[in-house]
């Protein structure tokens, strides 16, 4: 149920610009910002199930390590090389496969795209099957799916196997983060305006009356089997483009720890989700950044103990602020009198 | 291909005793996941929390196990160890349970009536903050409890079946059964059935469900430090190992359907001897992937059926 205020768009327009401006604001902290965008995209597509659907996939970090691995290898081919004797060759003499810098470019990018629009349809297959669980079954079937997908592609010889993959090394011309960066934003910038459409039409309104209740949307005749699959095919296309991101700035695939780690990026997605609140537009984002700088904070100063404080932070969060920031916001505006009633931003 | 074609013959023609090896070792597997995963079920059941943190607590009993084993063959040099490793089966069991006692005063007493994803949520927070911290004070050194146990062998030494997991298969299966006496005969076992069938009801003639969820948990605990303890002489103690034990049980808790109890026992059976078929089939490596594979695929199946009578798993 969103109104397209013109403020609303004033305040995306700013935010935008912050993004925009932020490399020359934080020169030091390229990779971080290439990590926020990664984030924000996977909290969105994380969202538009979660959140708007009512379906808490584990899944998604099936794309999302698909759409690494397929991004790395693309970058591998646009070189004329074959993959085989790239990845046996790695850690070696990586120095004899070089590509120029136009070919590392436009490989990268058109090969993001690529990896979307392939995974688009893997979600698309998956989704028709699995989305016929429902309720907590879906979460652990996507669970399983995502943790099996780990363990086949580290069986994979001609992806490096266990011992992961590297991404190609970029000439020498060319600064990788801030090009990760731009592009992340941008496709960040694409998804927004593209969900915030999405959920003004009536596929939107449609993966609400799912989240509120399955049997009677379907009672009522509503298409609710395609677009529960088609839902998770776009989150796919966007997951995608953030593995391939992230795996790039990373600059290394592990298939259990990076790629298909459904223990960290894995639940970090719908933990930020939860921290911004879930079934918003601008929560993801604000889960994201808040989450961000939680992250950057623990592995700063609690070196050693930083994922304990993660977890204790997840235990908190879950247990205490289940509404997330703007659960919180929408409180506040209830206590001062002038909000609207809430449209279903906690569990 | 080949390959597996080849694995494929090799159990069908030449050696027949390799099944029986594949089938033995499958079993004594099985029995020890049972404990674990019948545990699972029973929060799962009765209290309707999926515990992430089960393997976790696994790990724990471990260590609380081996730092016992250890300490007592210090103070007492030349003691047998075996009277410690059966001991430290009861430690193990009752430190876990007062651990998992304050989780539930701390934690899982807020996330009770919520959505099962947020206690899934929940626990796994926990699982990470006992993962890590165990890393941190045990560090991430391979323990194990070495009992020197000998190999018994059958067949002209074509079948060896490994005296530490006999024993553990055992005193994994001695638990079940003695936990199954207890939900089936006992006082508070028949306070737990109520409150599992139907909560209300239950409150209504005056059972304290709440301190019923919170003995279900002690008492999933002191399965896990059970479990623990076996794994501790059995295989080995890290802290990074626990998922592994929570996703296995899941994976058997699934398969026997939620709320179907005896079922866990032969699923656990049906799961280890599948695990080992498919990883001699297939090669080690793909071990692992092929029993987590199999979540999505029963679900399927069982959303398959369900769809067909106008069901949904939910």
């Amino acid at each position: 149920m969103i109104k397209t205020s013109t403020t609303q768009w004033l305040i995306a327009l700013v935010v935008l610009g912050v993004f925009i401006v932020a490399p020359w604001i934080l020169p030091n902290n390229m990779s971080q910002l290439v990590d926020l965008t990664v984030f924000i995209l996977i909290a969105l597509s994380w969202d538009m199930l979660g959140g708007q659907m009512g379906y808490n996939s584990f899944g998604n970090i099936l794309f999302f390590g698909v759409g690494m691995y397929l991004v790395a290898s693309i970058q591998v081919w646009s070189g004329g090389f074959s993959l085989t004797e790239y990845n046996s060759a790695m850690g070696g003499n990586l120095e004899s496969f070089t590509v120029t810098a136009p070919t590392f470019v436009i490989s990268l990018l058109v090969g993001l795209l690529l990896v979307a629009i392939l995974n688009f349809f893997l979600g698309l297959i998956v989704g028709s099957q699995l989305l016929k669980m429902r309720g907590h079954y879906f979460a652990i079937g996507t669970l399983g799916l995502g943790v099996a997908a780990g363990e086949f592609a580290s069986t994979m010889e001609i992806l490096g196997a266990g011992s992961g993959m590297t991404f190609i090394q970029p000439p020498a011309s060319i600064e990788l983060a801030p090009l990760l960066y731009f592009t992340g934003v941008f496709v960040v910038a694409v998804f927004f305006v593209l969900l915030r459409w999405l959920y003004s039409t009536r596929f939107g309104f449609v993966m609400n009356a799912i989240r509120d209740n399955e049997d009677k949307a379907e009672a009522m005749g509503l298409p609710t089997h395609n677009v529960k699959a088609f839902a998770w095919a776009i989150a796919a296309f966007f997951a995608a483009i953030a593995g391939g991101i992230y795996g790039s700035a990373k600059n290394f695939i592990d298939p259990t720890e990076i790629a298909f780690s459904g223990t960290t990026i894995g639940v970090w997605m719908l933990l930020m989700t939860l921290m911004g609140g879930k079934g918003t537009i601008w929560g993801p984002i604000i889960g994201a950044i808040v989450f961000q700088l939680f992250k950057e904070f623990f592995w700063t100063f609690l070196f050693g103990w930083q994922r304990v404080a993660l977890g204790l932070l997840i235990v908190i969060i879950v247990v205490f602020f289940p509404g997330g920031v703007m659960g919180g916001l929408e409180r506040l505006r209830n206590i001062l009198g002038y909000g609207k009633p809430s449209a279903g931003a906690e569990t | 291909m080949d390959n597996i074609l080849g694995n494929i013959s090799l159990l069908t023609d030449f050696a027949p005793v390799i099944n029986l090896e594949l089938i033995a070792n499958g079993l004594l597997v099985g029995a020890i996941f049972g404990l674990i995963a019948y545990g699972m079920a029973i929060v799962w059941g009765v209290m309707n929390i999926i515990n992430v943190a089960q393997g976790a607590f696994v790990i724990l009993g471990g260590y609380v196990a081996f730092f016992f084993v250890e300490g007592m063959l210090n103070v007492l040099p030349g003691s047998p160890q075996i009277i410690w490793i059966f001991l430290s089966m009861v430690v193990a069991a009752g430190a876990v349970a007062l651990f998992a006692l304050i989780v539930f005063r701390l934690v899982i007493d807020k996330v009770l009536d919520r959505d099962l994803f947020v206690s899934l949520l929940a626990t796994f927070g926990i699982e990470l903050v006992m993962q890590q911290g165990m890393n941190q004070i045990f560090t991430a050194e391979e323990r194990v409890i070495d009992a020197q146990f000998q190999t018994f062998t059958f067949l002209n030494n074509m079948l060896n079946i490994p005296g530490s997991r006999a024993l553990g298969a055992l005193l994994g299966i001695g638990a079940a059964v003695l936990i199954v006496f207890l939900v089936r005969y006992s006082r508070f076992g028949r306070a737990m059935r109520a409150t599992a069938q139907n909560p209300r009801a239950a409150r209504i003639m005056g059972i304290d469900t709440r301190r019923v969820y919170e003995m279900t948990f002690a008492l999933n605990g002191a399965i896990c430090g059970v479990a623990g303890s076996i794994v501790a002489f059995v295989y080995i103690i890290h802290p990074f190992q626990g998922l592994i034990y929570t996703l296995r049980s899941f994976v058997i808790v699934i398969l026997a359907g939620v709320g179907n109890i005896p079922g866990v026992i032969f699923a656990a059976f049906g799961l280890g001897v599948y695990e080992n078929y498919a990883g001699f089939i297939l090669g080690p490596e793909f071990q692992n992937g092929m029993v987590f594979i199999i979540v999505p695929i029963a679900l399927l199946v069982r959303a398959a059926i369900m769809r067909r009578k106008r069901q949904y798993l939910k």
